[in-house]
């Protein structure tokens, strides 16, 4: 391994990146990988077998510091800046100059990795040869961690990403590897470096802001040929089947059962050795090998089975599948209608309305929305199913296999002018029991637009087309269809204010329904045969230190609060020992909604024989119904003093939601 | 409002302590209030006989009460059982034989007293309203009367041990560790003198944790029929006055002894918990003392109060609530039927539109029951039932087109099968508002290897079809229009019934819901209703503020582990009792953790602390106990360690293993 290699950007900014080279080294230059990330790569944990195994296959792993983050010098005040986007460009170019490369350099990388490699990709740099996003987004608004359906997410970045971000990025450097320019680079990173979520939650409706880095909207730009790997049980199971259809370049995508990790570490299995996939996939185009992966099917997606609800598992039940192309040949749609008695049926029966509650704590059995949580499926959903409204159909009489993307068309009214709508998708097995297949949600007030919002007319009907996540699931025949409305999906999104009375209306004059996305019950080509993950997995509560994930509810004051709590420690490197917490608290009071709240907090504690740096940073979001109110709070010590610390204190109105 | 009364006809004495001798040697430790002018005008007597430690624990309560049986020409006494308080021996379990041969010779001994009349009574709550019954079923030649309330005739059926044949994983443990730490506080040496430590010494060693018993006798035999006065109603001569609540445990009592007693009987709930109705929470609370009066004059002085012309049944009809977690006052109003069974009641059949369908149990199907005994304390009424309908297997009916009032014991039958040799059922009838809340109405277990017997349970074949009736506790309940009528079944109700030792689903293929239907009487309007609530003047004490008191649901989702902490569930701080110079304190926290899908995992903890002190003599009782259970058997563990001082005298740790008996 090279460490700290210095590129230089156009504009004399330097990068700092880390070269993970072949043990022995033959002097023949070699086709590049780089992963393009803000997570400090000196901190990378020991034996990560992407950094290992390509170098094995003859490849060359560049894991390059984003500006301003880590080791590398210049500022960073935001996630997918254009300037991080021309610095890719710069980068790549760079390394394919260098006597070690052989001109084809290829972007790979999971969650942040895999969107910059599609967004500097949409650049179209002259050596970059291919793309492997995994986990990924090609929309900003719709699907990342921050909005869903016009409504805010948030929790994810108190307790998460946004929140050890403001904290990462004034870590120091470190000085063996960053010379005599550490203290400089440190200093400007503590200085000038910015927490990201202000900016995110001033932009609570669609528009420029995130339309910029949305390559679904430019997917034309991008020239190179692309693989992309999805889970279903991560945050972003739309973006890879959408993305499919878009690009106009080689392409591939593969989709399993998985969370937000790569798919030899993820949860639930089967785990494969995706990197055997890659090495094939960049063989055929950096090296012209004949690894026969062209020649297979382009979509293989895993189709999950029914079983019994466990959130602790490690295994999905399913089988893999195989589309010549997407949409799937023989694809077609099954309408089922909203009736009375509680129904869903192939007819759209009598006029007529079912009322519910809005109850803001609805949501806690639907699994945390996976962004880089290690756990968090969903239960058995029977808990929130006893406050939404549901739709449930007879008996299946046979077998319905649902690939691609559910909808649901409500036509609906509220009490309230602010609302959104959840639409569950779940499998109810004979015994009862209720397995989440798929949600989604829209904020009713951004029904005609995600940009331009409008408050509803108390008790107007109006029509919502509720997109819910691309799934791939088979109906067992017994087992019945149901959907599940509600106007919450506490905590993965914010409640929204108002307390409500809300009712859906049905028949033929309003048919509101569920349409699915059907295929035939055999695939149009066979899947291939995966190696499984040489990765061994153990469930979370069989872990020593498990992580905290809990629910409690106040009898006597009604207060629900959901906790979350990670702690974990890795020794990097002979003499260091990286120590991570974090902490989400999210509170809310069911019969105020506006108040909800949440708490998150960030420790990351480097130790050393020669210091002990820990950087923690507090994020409290307060909910008031016309604002939410931010503190901040970061402090930067070095052996127990304090180095540096800073507070931002913002009221942020809501825009209704 | 209480009213709290100091003037009375007649001017009241209070003998603080008195031996009374039994014929074994014993001597049980009595306080009696009574007229002053007693010896020249005896008056009949009235007996209250419980555990409670009258001198320092039950003194503020006692002191409500008694003083006014007293000012009305009542000599009101106040015992302490075999082993509790002031009194000598040991108490080895609840009710025993000896308890109640004790009573016989308390009351012979009264009656022989100069100034007493040579009628006697006898009264009580809980403790006190089942021995009541119990000595009265020994016919004691003095005894004319008992009033009993929040009592039970059926240890089995009704009581802190076991539900439906189910064993009560709430209460059952907390109320023994309540028991093993009143059983470890010693006597006042105010009374006892020197000999405190060494009767204290003997009580640590010689009181058993009850609750090894109570396990030890899973099913319905002789252990429970003992002590169970509804094994012979015609046993009972005395003129019984029955009083419950329906926020109490105790409810169906009152109407299994007025069915089933021959002679002179009263009925009377209302919507407490576990309190006397001048005290009920939720109120009303109502004049019971009064009313009380009346009956102890008619019986022990013949005095002509018009008591028995009035209807032998009063209850207090519910309006439908929203669910909370408290209730001040439960609006209503008073029935009045002239019999039990009444004629103003016929049974209305509801056929449930189950066919055929399946229900895998939730062990978090049940953490929304309340309280199995409500104390008036928040917390206690059962919260919103939506999650358990919902983890359960509901069917509703369609809006109601009119009002509709029940009273007594609601039925549910049902053709079901169960895929486990051990299940239970729990059903619960529910009151659903238009906008979805599901208020509960009430509910009942059974224990379905007891299909046949409560003493002879027999294994499930899996898969056969059984015909199931199971009989809900009793309530009144008005159902407004519009409201729907749900009855919910679920295999699973935890904490209150402890988990078959398999996950089980039940299969329902039919079932009748036959509701007890009450049309309005015009005679419901015709008996005022009672006088204001009153009492005499408590004891001075003073009173640290409560120690905030919790209770909260924690649900790990990462593995499925449900856990309810019910913490500081007495609800009030450190007391001194001005006049003694006595204080005291109780502390308890209860626990209960389960895993979804995993019945094996369930546990209870119960944890106590008592201390009483007076100048520097202080002492200090701490149990803490456990239950859990594999396959095989139940895992009881009892930890008792006593302090004179801080000191720690004494310390045992003992554990029982006892074999699941069909349970």
């Amino acid at each position: 391994m090279v460490k700290n290699v210095l590129v230089p950007m156009r504009d004399g900014v330097r990068l700092a990146a880390d070269l993970y080279m072949p043990d022995h080294d033959t002097g023949e230059p070699l086709p590049v990988v780089m992963e393009y990330i803000p997570y400090r790569k000196d901190e990378v944990v020991p034996g990560t077998r992407f950094y290992y195994d390509l170098p094995r296959h003859g490849y060359v792993v560049a894991r390059v510091d984003i500006r301003g983050t880590g080791a590398s010098e210049g500022v960073n005040t935001d996630e997918y800046v254009l300037q991080e986007q021309l610095d890719g460009y710069d980068a790549i170019e760079w390394l394919a100059a260098q006597p070690f490369c052989d001109g084809n350099v290829n972007m790979m990388g999971i969650s942040y990795g895999g969107f910059t490699s599609l967004q500097v990709a949409a650049h179209a740099p002259p050596h970059l040869r291919t793309i492997i996003p995994m986990y990924f987004t090609d929309d900003r608004y719709t699907d990342d961690c921050h909005y869903r359906g016009g409504l805010l997410r948030k929790y994810y970045d108190v307790g998460h990403y946004g929140n050890f971000m403001i904290a990462y990025n004034v870590l120091p450097p470190y000085p063996e590897f960053s010379g005599g320019d550490w203290a400089t680079i440190w200093e400007e990173h503590i200085e000038r470096n910015e927490p990201y979520l202000l900016k995110w939650l001033a932009h609570q409706t669609d528009g420029p802001y995130w339309r910029h880095g949305s390559v679904r909207d430019i997917a034309d730009r991008i020239q190179c040929p692309v693989f992309m790997i999805g889970g279903w049980r991560d945050g972003y199971p739309n973006p890879p089947l959408r993305l499919y259809q878009a690009l106009e370049v080689p392409k591939k995508v593969l989709v399993g059962p998985w969370n937000h990790a790569v798919p030899d570490v993820a949860i639930p299995g089967p785990r494969i050795d995706h990197l055997h996939e890659v090495v094939r996939w960049l063989d055929h185009w950096c090296k012209d090998k004949n690894t026969g992966i062209m020649d297979e099917p382009p979509v293989v997606l895993f189709v999950q089975h029914s079983e019994k609800p466990a959130v602790d598992r490690l295994d999905a039940a399913g089988v893999w599948r195989a589309e010549t192309d997407w949409p799937a040949p023989g694809a077609g749609e099954r309408t089922l209608y909203l009736g009375a008695g509680n129904a869903l049926a192939d007819e759209a029966g009598a006029a007529g309305d079912d009322s519910f509650e809005y109850v803001p704590t609805v949501g806690v059995t639907a699994g945390l929305w996976s962004g880089g949580l290690q756990f968090g499926l969903p239960g058995d959903q029977r808990l929130d199913e006893a406050f939404s409204l549901l739709y449930t159909s007879p008996p299946l009489e046979g077998d319905l296999h649902v690939v691609g993307r559910p909808r649901a068309v409500l036509h609906a009214a509220s009490t309230a002018s602010v609302i959104g709508f959840a639409a569950s998708l779940s499998d109810v097995a004979p015994d009862g029991t209720s397995h989440l297949v798929a949600k989604g949600m829209l904020n009713a007030t951004r029904r005609t637009s995600l940009a331009d919002p409008e408050p509803l007319t108390p008790g107007e009907v109006v029509e919502l087309a509720i997109e819910i996540d691309t799934t791939a699931w088979r109906f067992e025949r017994g087992h019945r269809i149901r959907l599940a409305v509600a106007s919450a999906d506490w905590p993965n999104v914010w409640p929204t204010p108002e307390p409500a009375t809300n009712r859906v209306y049905r028949g033929e004059s309003r048919p509101s329904r569920l349409v699915l996305p059907t295929v035939p019950a055999q695939g149009s080509a066979a899947p291939p045969a995966f190696l499984p993950s040489p990765v061994a997995m153990e469930r979370h509560t069989d872990r020593p230190d498990p992580p905290v994930w809990e629910v409690v509810h106040d009898v006597l004051t009604g207060r629900t609060a959901v906790k979350i709590e990670e702690a974990g420690e890795v020794r990097i490197n002979d003499s260091t020992v990286v120590a991570r917490e974090y902490a989400l608290t999210a509170s809310c009071d069911p019969a105020d909604p506006a108040s909800a709240s949440a708490h998150g907090r960030h420790v990351s504690r480097i130790r050393r024989p020669t210091a002990v740096v820990e950087g923690r940073s507090d994020v409290l979001v307060q909910a008031s119904a016309t604002h939410f109110h931010v503190t901040i709070d970061l402090e930067l010590s070095v052996n127990g003093a304090l180095h540096h610390s800073r507070s931002w204190v913002e009221s942020v109105p809501r825009v209704l939601l | 409002m209480k009213r709290v009364k100091t003037d009375f006809p007649r001017r009241v004495h209070e003998i603080e302590h008195v031996w009374i001798p039994m014929s074994d040697g014993c001597r049980l430790s009595a306080r009696i209030w009574l007229p002053e002018d007693a010896e020249e005008r005896p008056v009949p007597a009235v007996l209250e006989y419980i555990p409670y430690r009258k001198d320092d624990w039950g003194a503020m309560e006692d002191s409500t009460r008694h003083p006014y049986f007293a000012g009305h020409g009542y000599a009101s006494v106040r015992v302490d059982i075999r082993g509790s308080g002031d009194s000598e021996g040991l108490l080895l379990d609840e009710y025993l034989p000896q308890e109640q041969e004790d009573a016989v010779e308390v009351l012979a001994w009264l009656a022989a007293q100069p100034w007493c009349t040579g009628a006697t009574g006898m009264f009580g709550i809980s403790w006190g309203g089942f021995n009541s019954l119990q000595v009265a079923a020994r016919r004691p030649p003095s005894l004319r009367a008992i009033i009993t309330l929040c009592s039970t005739d059926d240890r089995y059926a009704d009581d802190v041990h076991y539900m439906g044949g189910c064993g009560l994983g709430m209460y059952m443990l907390s109320w023994a560790t309540t028991m093993l730490a009143i059983n470890a506080t010693p006597p006042s040496p105010a009374v006892a003198g020197e000999r405190w430590r060494d009767l204290w010494l003997e009580r640590l060693e010689g009181s058993p944790p009850f609750v090894e018993a109570w396990l030890s006798h899973q099913r319905r035999d002789a252990f429970w029929k003992q002590g169970s006065v509804c094994e012979d109603y015609g046993a009972i001569e005395a003129a019984v006055y029955a009083v419950g609540g329906w926020s109490d445990a105790y409810r169906n009592t009152v109407f299994r002894l007025l069915e089933g007693l021959l002679g002179p009987r009263k009925g009377l709930v209302g919507p407490w918990g576990h309190q006397y109705p001048e005290d009920g929470v939720p109120g009303p609370a109502i004049g019971f003392l009064q009313e009380a009066l009346r009956w102890w004059d008619h019986w022990l002085k013949g005095i002509d109060t018009g008591i028995m012309d009035e209807p032998m049944l009063r209850s207090w009809m519910q309006e439908r609530v929203e669910p909370q977690p408290h209730y001040d006052e439960r609006p209503g109003r008073w029935l009045a039927d002239p019999a039990w069974p009444s004629p103003n009641v016929e049974t209305r059949a509801i056929r449930l539109g189950f066919a055929g369908e399946s229900i895998c149990g939730s062990e978090g199907a049940g953490h929304s029951a309340g309280a199995w005994c409500g104390f008036g304390i928040p917390g206690d009424p059962p919260a919103d039932q939506r999650v358990e309908d919902g983890l359960s297997l509901s069917w509703d009916s369609e809006p109601l087109e009119e009002r509709l009032e029940i009273l007594g014991f609601p039925e549910v039958e049902l053709e079901l099968s169960a895929d486990r040799p051990q299940a239970l059922v729990c059903l619960r009838l529910c009151d659903v508002a238009p906008g979805g809340a599901s208020t509960l109405v009430t509910r009942g277990l059974l224990n379905l290897t007891h299909l046949e017997s409560h003493e002879h349970p027999a294994p499930l074949e899996p898969g056969k079809r059984y015909a199931v009736t199971v009989r809900l506790n009793a309530i009144a309940h008005a159902f407004p229009p519009g409201h729907r009528l749900r009855v919910a079944v679920s295999p699973t109700y935890w904490p209150w019934a402890w988990p078959s030792p398999e996950p089980v689903t039940l299969t329902v293929h039919a079932g009748e819901l036959r509701l007890p239907v009450r049309a309005p009487q015009p005679e419901d309007d015709v008996f005022a209703p009672f006088g204001p609530p009153e009492g005499a003047a408590p004891v001075e004490y003073e009173a640290a503020p409560a120690p905030s008191a919790g209770r909260a649901l924690r649900y790990d989702a990462a593995s499925g582990r449900y856990e309810l902490t019910w913490a500081e569930e007495y609800g009030h701080g450190a007391q001194r009792l001005l006049g003694s110079g006595v204080e005291f304190e109780t502390r308890g926290t209860d626990f209960y953790a389960i895993v979804e899908g995993d019945p094996l995992s369930a546990l209870t903890r119960s944890e106590w602390t008592m201390t009483f002190a007076r100048g520097d003599w202080g002492v200090r009782v701490e149990t803490s106990s456990s239950l859990s259970a594999d396959a095989e058997a139940f895992r009881v563990t009892n930890v008792l360690d006593a302090y004179e001082g801080d000191t720690r005298v004494y310390s045992k740790a003992r554990s029982l293993s006892v074999p699941r008996d069909c349970l």
